[in-house]
């Protein structure tokens, strides 16, 4: 038969705690903290209840990307003309006549996705958003605002993996209030210490995550959100003149990041039920999933590469919503320059205010 | 890219620092201070051509200021105010006289405090004490002036100016040093500190915003609106800690009331030294 053996551990210092008959609580030998004997059962009970992490999701997985190496290499119906490119493209124009392009092979049976969001922004707002959003911009180089520049922005339906989840989640607190006040002779500080339990459970839907190791999850991330409630059935048709991939990061691996999203979300929610408290340290936390359910669609994004000083930068936006992202580079001969005719200007007016006032 | 900023940034400082050289910091009050009126225009322009004689000559500052009235304060504590507010050298003196309370200070430092001892203290008191006496303020100032220079060509060994003496139609002469005023390097410097915090935090201002792609670390905004719920809140008190930190005791210091004010025609002098300077001479009553 197996004994359940259970030992009492003090919240203060971890020390053994044993019950004093004289004082009818608990007391640490350690620290000599003493405690309710109700309310460290209801804690310890709360520490041996957590449950760990649970999150699994039903649905299309995809097959599993093979990595070919290579390149592929096409050959186009209106010219004949050789097609080289990714071996997970699945749109993209042919070079020598600009004719549009599908390889419908990339799309199809398990590699076909279950919606796609149309472009709903062309590429005279993305040329226009960029340029807004280069203006004003000081100590910009200036190939970064080449009209010829702007031209090469494309169109990319970027494949993305969406997770629908309900999500229970719990957690144990440590927490603390203070409290202040004084005699004649002493300033007292009173710290009162609690463990918090929380649980609670939320759906999520449609968190998503980049399948292309072509494109950054954290502009794909910075661009969001997508509406869903656009996305219509699949059709090749809408990826004839834009660039379009298939997905090459399965979704199992993409989990793992909507996974920490979905978690640190969680932890957020129930630490917004503390706030009351001074300090607060999560001591143990878990969430499980059900119905999870994971989708495969192609979003819109307009993109544009420029490579400065041996450093590529990336400017994006949301072929939908039109949220535009891009972390523009500095000169730094400029910035310099601008310090020092600052500073110049600056210390001449410091420099005659000083002599107005000491005077 | 070095060079062009080593270029441009003694560029800047040499410029500035040209710049600031032209304006040098004066001294911030005159050496002849007539507040309460006891001068006419001509003695005033004659006994400050005088003192400005004496700066430049022996690079020691004389300054005679006059008011109305001390205001209850000490005579002696007025002078070193004065003084210290005016912007004077380190090496001079200054002459304050206060007309309705009939007091009078020669205060020294530096040089000046060494030029005059007690034994010269007191033949200048016996000089000027009547002249105050009878209301001749002008000559009393100019005396006090001529004595000045002497002593200090004495100690310095300097050669007066030929046309120096009576005191009138002062000969035009470029200061060969403006003491209590120079090369203003503390205001260059706090200028230039100043200045290059305010060019950075502008820089900066101008910088902001530059950088807008930002990871998403959290799945809020996907969160089905009004499906979160809470299954379990319980809040569990498990112990408390008291500290106490004893208060500091107030020490009742004893303020040492200031020494009243003369009851003689002598003032007992004393070195007593304020921001730094060292300060000697006499005080009397008329």
């Amino acid at each position: 038969m197996d004994e359940q053996i259970l030992t009492y551990k003090c919240p203060c210092c971890g020390g053994s705690i044993e019950f004093v008959s004289s004082l009818q609580r608990m007391k640490c030998a350690y620290c000599d903290t003493e405690f309710d004997p109700e309310d460290l059962k209801s804690y310890d009970e709360a520490l041996r209840g957590e449950k760990g992490d649970r999150m699994e999701y039903q649905g299309p997985q995809g097959p599993v990307f093979t990595g070919e190496e290579g390149a592929a290499v096409y050959v186009c119906r209106s010219c004949g003309g050789e097609i080289v490119c990714e071996p997970t493209t699945a749109a993209t124009t042919c070079p020598f006549c600009d004719s549009p392009v599908v390889m419908t092979g990339q799309l199809s049976g398990d590699f076909q996705p279950d919606f796609v969001i149309p472009f709903r922004l062309d590429k005279k707002a993305a040329k226009g958003a960029l340029e807004n959003y280069m203006k004003g911009k000081l100590f910009l180089p200036k190939v970064f605002r080449e009209q010829s520049r702007l031209d090469k922005i494309r169109g990319v339906y970027v494949p993305f993996w969406f997770c629908d989840a309900e999500a229970e989640m719990s957690g144990v607190f440590r927490a603390t209030t203070m409290r202040v006040y004084s005699d004649a002779r002493y300033d007292y500080t009173e710290t009162n210490y609690y463990s918090l339990i929380r649980e609670g459970k939320a759906c999520f839907d449609g968190v998503p995550a980049d399948g292309s190791s072509h494109v950054s999850d954290e502009v794909t991330e910075s661009i969001e959100p997508y509406d869903l409630s656009q996305a219509v059935d699949f059709q090749t048709a809408y990826l004839s003149g834009f660039l379009a991939d298939r997905y090459d990061v399965p979704a199992d691996v993409c989990r793992e990041r909507i996974n920490q999203r979905i978690k640190n979300s969680a932890a957020e929610m129930l630490r917004d039920t503390t706030r009351q408290y001074v300090s607060v340290t999560q001591e143990t936390g878990g969430i499980r999933l059900s119905d999870g359910k994971v989708r495969y669609g192609l979003c819109p994004v307009w993109f544009l590469n420029t490579v400065w000083q041996g450093k590529t930068y990336s400017f994006a936006m949301n072929g939908q919503t039109g949220k535009f992202v891009g972390d523009l580079p500095v000169s730094k001969k400029a910035v310099l320059l601008c310090f020092l005719i600052l500073t110049f200007l600056y210390a001449t007016g410091a420099f005659f205010l000083l002599r107005f006032f000491l005077s | 890219m070095k060079r062009f900023a080593a270029r441009i940034l003694i560029f800047t400082l040499t410029a500035f620092v040209l710049l600031a050289a032209h304006f040098p910091v004066a001294a911030k009050a005159p050496l002849l201070s007539d507040g309460a009126g006891l001068l006419d225009g001509e003695e005033r322009e004659a006994l400050d051509g005088l003192l400005t004689q004496i700066q430049s000559t022996y690079r020691c500052d004389l300054a005679v200021v006059t008011v109305e009235s001390l205001e209850g304060r000490d005579a002696r504590e007025a002078a070193i105010s004065h003084y210290e507010e005016g912007g004077y050298a380190e090496d001079g003196a200054l002459f304050l006289l206060s007309i309705s309370d009939r007091e009078w200070y020669f205060l020294t430092t530096g040089v000046a405090k060494e030029v005059f001892p007690e034994s010269i203290l007191d033949r200048l008191e016996e000089e000027l004490t009547p002249l105050l006496a009878e209301g001749r303020y002008y000559e009393a100032f100019r005396a006090l002036a001529q004595d000045f220079a002497l002593e200090l060509e004495d100690f310095q060994g300097e050669k007066p100016d030929p046309e120096y003496g009576e005191g009138e139609n002062l000969p035009e002469k470029t200061p060969t040093r403006s003491s209590g005023g120079g090369f203003p390097f503390g205001t260059i410097l706090f200028s230039l500190l100043g200045g290059g915090v305010l060019a950075g935090i502008t820089v900066w201002g101008l910088l902001n915003g530059r950088k807008t792609v930002k990871p998403s670390r959290e799945a809020n905004r996907y969160v089905r609106p009004g499906s979160f719920q809470m299954t379990a809140n319980r809040d569990i008190f498990l112990y408390r800690t008291v500290s106490r930190r004893e208060k500091p005791q107030n020490h009742n210091s004893s303020s040492s009331g200031r020494s009243g004010g003369s009851h003689g025609t002598h003032v007992s002098t004393g070195s007593r030294s304020s921001g730094g300077h060292s300060y000697g001479g006499r005080g009397g009553r008329f």
